[in-house]
């Protein structure tokens, strides 16, 4: 006796499958960005980079700063009320 | 005839597609890390390059020229050839790794060629600021962070890198013909 059904037809399934697979990264990416926007994780992460990076990047001194931010301080060659200075020398 | 199947679904205890969906999740993290640091490598390396590229570019800002306008266009072609496509147009070389941003020079964007931001000739202590500067913004996620549309900051994942090369500038030509003929041929050993 042969049973034919078209509940156990699988036509379809892995599209089906692939739709909702999507639909729940989806939802997970974007759970996962609110979380990371609330959290300021970017910020986080990115901050070495962005700061102390960035400022031996530009000035060869994770401390310094230029006339950009303000009034230059540890700058290699700027210095306010002296002499300039042509290499990085301790003081 | 062959032998006939019966398949008993039980939704409630079945495990099946648990694996597929821990890894398409967990991907995204494993993935995100993974290019992060790649990307990080690019953008180390690029950094590093255009400290080249701005020095190369101070050089051929300090050599004397005929006029002071004929030093800047020559720096900012060294530095168009460098860090953008050069003889082919002024787009970023790799702008999946940096793109130059803002900058004074509308056609080489990211480029500042001359004084820099504390630049005072008149000053013993700031007339050395001349020379060149090149900005960059670079991606550090691979993966969109922040709302579309927002300004690139370090919140949305974007690094913007600053390189400087203060070389100073050699007269040109015609400041020397203007100098020396103030002198009116008291001294003169020529331009």
């Amino acid at each position: 006796m042969e049973l034919k059904s078209t509940l156990v037809s699988e036509s379809g399934q892995a599209v089906t499958e692939y739709v909702l697979i999507l639909g729940i990264i989806v939802l997970f990416y974007g759970g996962l960005m609110t979380v990371i926007e609330k959290m300021n994780l970017a910020e986080r992460l990115a901050a070495p980079i962005v700061g102390s990076y960035a400022r031996t990047y530009k000035y060869g001194n994770p401390t310094a700063k230029g006339f950009d931010e303000g009034t230059p301080e540890n700058h290699p060659r700027a210095v306010i009320g002296g002499k300039v200075r042509l290499f990085i020398n301790p003081r | 005839m062959g032998s006939q199947k019966i398949k008993i679904f039980t939704r409630g205890t079945s495990e099946s597609g648990q694996s597929l969906i821990e890894f398409a999740l967990s991907i995204l993290l494993v993935f995100g890390m993974l290019f992060f640091f790649i990307q990080l490598a690019f953008i180390l390396s690029w950094g590093n390059y255009v400290q080249y590229a701005t020095f190369m570019s101070a050089r051929a800002y300090l050599s004397a020229g005929t006029t002071r306008t004929d030093q800047e266009a020559r720096a900012l072609e060294v530095l168009s050839r460098m860090v953008k496509q050069g003889v082919i147009s002024n787009a970023d070389r790799f702008p999946s790794i940096a793109v130059g941003e803002g900058g004074d020079d509308p056609t080489v964007k990211g480029a500042s060629v001359g004084g820099g931001p504390g630049f005072n000739p008149d000053s013993y202590d700031l007339s050395w600021m001349q020379g060149v500067r090149y900005t960059f913004r670079s991606r550090l996620f691979v993966l969109p962070i922040g709302k579309p549309g927002k300004v690139p900051a370090a919140s949305t994942g974007q690094a913007v890198l600053t390189s400087e090369s203060w070389l100073g500038r050699d007269p040109a030509y015609r400041d020397c013909l203007s100098v020396m003929q103030q002198l009116k041929g008291q001294i003169d050993n020529g331009c």
